[in-house]
């Protein structure tokens, strides 16, 4: 009798289930108390991600006081004068800051237009193609340049720009003058070269999740409309774009809400002093202010914090947006 | 044909068959420029690429003076480039240090995302605590400089750490996380649990498996963030060449590039190294990313689904 009862009991999984501790602690009536004896394991292993944010993304919010004082390093944040928004003052009364806000503005708007629009129109060429291996082999060649790095998309834009490069060559066909693009001060030669940049280095990967939105539209409705005679374009703006426009909208807002803190990061590389009355940024401002010839700490944290105030503000737009005409959101 | 005769398996694209389509002039015609386009956006995406491949296989002095698309190598097929490429400059070393902190930043990030993500998916009264402190990092941020003091202040500038570290995680990948996590059905997990599974069982033997494209999304994110990072190591590391990654060499090589007609017997194989540099960063992804890019492309499609 006994040796079945050792047998069943091992035949059962190599842990047998412990029998339930008795509760000591009501759930009603101490809530938190249990809480914390249920789930005592749970925060602990949740402390270094906890530590992880407040070190590397907390600690950091407080170096923003640094915009508020003048900032000597030798006397650190906690010690350095208290100057209220003269920093601020500076910043706004600089003699570039409207260029910088102006620059910054004008690629924001591009990027979140003709930027956002690249994908969405490739992924519905590739849908309406019916040779599948064709636009096969185009998606995937069109994710290449999202797997080239920032440094080398723009060494070869500035290869390519170059006065003696292959597009320069090109735009020559069409009555342009040869010579170095990146080094034009005119007004939206900067600008579109740095939107071209981001849309030849992520159209095609933002491409996926619309070219699967448009897969997966029911395609009754496509063969019911083309017996009705509907033909191919009407029925490319009657059901593929409606189909997949809820997902355009999420996207759009969300894009929204990043585009005055993305897309900055290839000018740092492309920008150079004969052109920064169009190519300076809030990005790179901050930068020069940081890490440039003159150092000032102060105007740099004015700088990042007035970009990232304004980002904030349009993420929480965009986000109450999204909410509330697609039915979901980022946060 | 009936509307019951057409019925196709799930997940195939609209129909195309001859009937609904036609082979009116027009849907032809359409067809031909939309193949015409999509040829010149591919054509687009690998002419640089084949350039840069091509002109770091010619030869240095005829490349010189060549000017616009380089289709096929210039004065003849040559290895020079390469060959002053490992032979003189530290390209290598800063190939490791790039692998290095590729995999540490993805794999701390890994660690930190999966533990975020179970934890903020699990039912405690901390939760909703936790998932605040998350997104208030995802609308407010310190920026560059602040976060530089906070590194040095840790004596981390210097050191290979400042360069894996700081960015092998954010807000919005632990939502991903927390999305991926809450994709997966309870019952699997509560049967583990009471099979004696622990947290960290449940965690990567149960869940992970069920939703491990968007693990890989994150993943690859994080990896590729830091493969294209340059801007970090100016900072971190500006003179330490010893822990340069191999994108502040590139750019360090791009600037310097034309430096060598300085010389007084100038070697034009000089001229080669900025492209050959660009390959060999380059052309090691680009091989490997079709391996994974099923499971990648699933994790964005249904990470934009569910987010």
């Amino acid at each position: 009798m006994s040796t079945t009862t050792a047998a069943l009991k091992r035949s059962k999984t190599p842990k047998p289930p412990k029998p339930p501790k008795p509760i000591l602690i009501d759930s009603k009536t101490h809530p938190w108390k249990y809480d914390f004896w249920r789930n005592w394991k749970l925060y602990v292993i949740f402390i270094p991600v906890l530590v992880y944010f407040a070190i590397f993304h907390y600690a950091p919010m407080f170096g923003l006081l640094m915009s508020f004082e003048r900032y000597r390093p030798s006397k650190g944040i906690f010690g350095s004068e208290w100057v209220w928004f003269d920093n601020f003052k500076d910043l706004f009364t600089g003699d570039t800051f409207f260029n910088v806000l102006r620059n910054t503005t004008a690629m924001a708007f591009l990027n979140l237009t003709v930027g956002f629009a690249a994908p969405v129109i490739l992924a519905m060429l590739i849908s309406e193609l019916r040779y599948k291996k064709y636009t096969r082999t185009v998606q995937i060649i069109s994710y290449m340049p999202y797997f080239v790095s920032a440094v080398v998309v723009t060494t070869l834009a500035s290869e390519f720009l170059s006065s003696t490069g292959a597009l320069t060559m090109v735009l020559t066909w069409f009555g342009f003058d040869a010579q170095n693009w990146l080094a034009n001060p005119n007004i939206p030669v900067f600008w579109l070269i740095n939107t071209f940049l981001e849309i030849w280095q992520g159209a095609g990967w933002g491409a996926i999740i619309y070219v699967a939105a448009i897969a997966n539209i029911n395609g009754e409705l496509h063969e019911a409309a083309a017996i009705d005679g509907a033909s191919r374009w009407s029925r490319m703006w009657k059901i593929t774009f409606p189909g997949i426009l809820p997902l355009i909208i999420v996207m759009f807002t969300m894009r929204i809400g990043l585009v005055f803190r993305q897309g900055f990061d290839k000018v740092l590389l492309l920008y150079m002093p004969s052109t920064y009355n169009v190519s300076d940024c809030l990005y790179t401002y901050t930068y020069r202010m940081a890490f440039g010839q003159t150092v000032n700490y102060g105007i740099s944290t004015a700088s990042g914090l007035f970009q990232s105030i304004i980002g904030t503000t349009l993420l929480l737009v965009s986000n109450k947006l999204s909410r509330k005409l697609a039915g979901t959101s980022m946060i | 044909m009936t509307r019951s005769a057409v019925k196709r398996p799930a997940g195939e694209k609209k129909p195309h068959s001859g009937m609904v389509e036609g082979h009116s002039v027009w849907s032809i015609l359409a067809d031909i420029i939309i193949i015409f386009i999509l040829g010149i956006v591919a054509l687009c995406c690998i002419i640089p690429l084949w350039h840069t491949l091509m002109s770091s296989v010619s030869d240095g002095k005829t490349l010189f003076a060549t000017d616009g698309l380089v289709i096929k190598p210039v004065g003849g097929f040559t290895m020079d480039g390469y060959k002053a490429t490992i032979h003189d400059s530290s390209v290598l070393g800063a190939y490791g240090n790039t692998l290095l902190y590729v995999f540490g930043a993805t794999f701390f990030g890994f660690i930190l995302n999966t533990i975020g993500g179970y934890v903020l998916s699990r039912k405690c009264k901390l939760r909703s605590t936790f998932m605040v402190i998350i997104t208030i990092t995802m609308l407010f941020t310190g920026g560059t400089v602040p976060l530089y003091m906070v590194v040095r202040s840790l004596g981390m500038v210097g050191t290979r750490w400042s360069l894996m570290l700081p960015h092998c995680t954010n807000g919005a990948f632990m939502v991903m996380m927390v999305k991926a996590y809450e994709s997966v059905p309870e019952e699997t997990v509560e049967s583990a649990r009471l099979d004696g599974a622990g947290h960290f069982g449940v965690m990567f033997r149960i869940m992970l498996p069920q939703c491990f494209s968007f693990s890989l999304v994150t993943m690859v994110n994080t990896a590729i963030i830091t493969w294209n990072a340059w801007f970090a190591a100016s900072i971190y590391v500006p003179t330490d060449r010893s822990r340069w990654p191999l994108q502040l060499w590139i750019r360090d090589l791009v600037a310097r590039n034309q430096d060598f007609l300085n010389w007084t017997n100038p070697d034009y194989s000089r001229y080669l190294v900025s492209y050959c540099v660009i390959i060999i960063a380059t052309l090691p992804i680009l091989l490997m990313f079709p391996l994974f890019i099923k499971r990648l492309e699933k994790g964005m499609a249904q990470g934009a689904v569910k987010g």
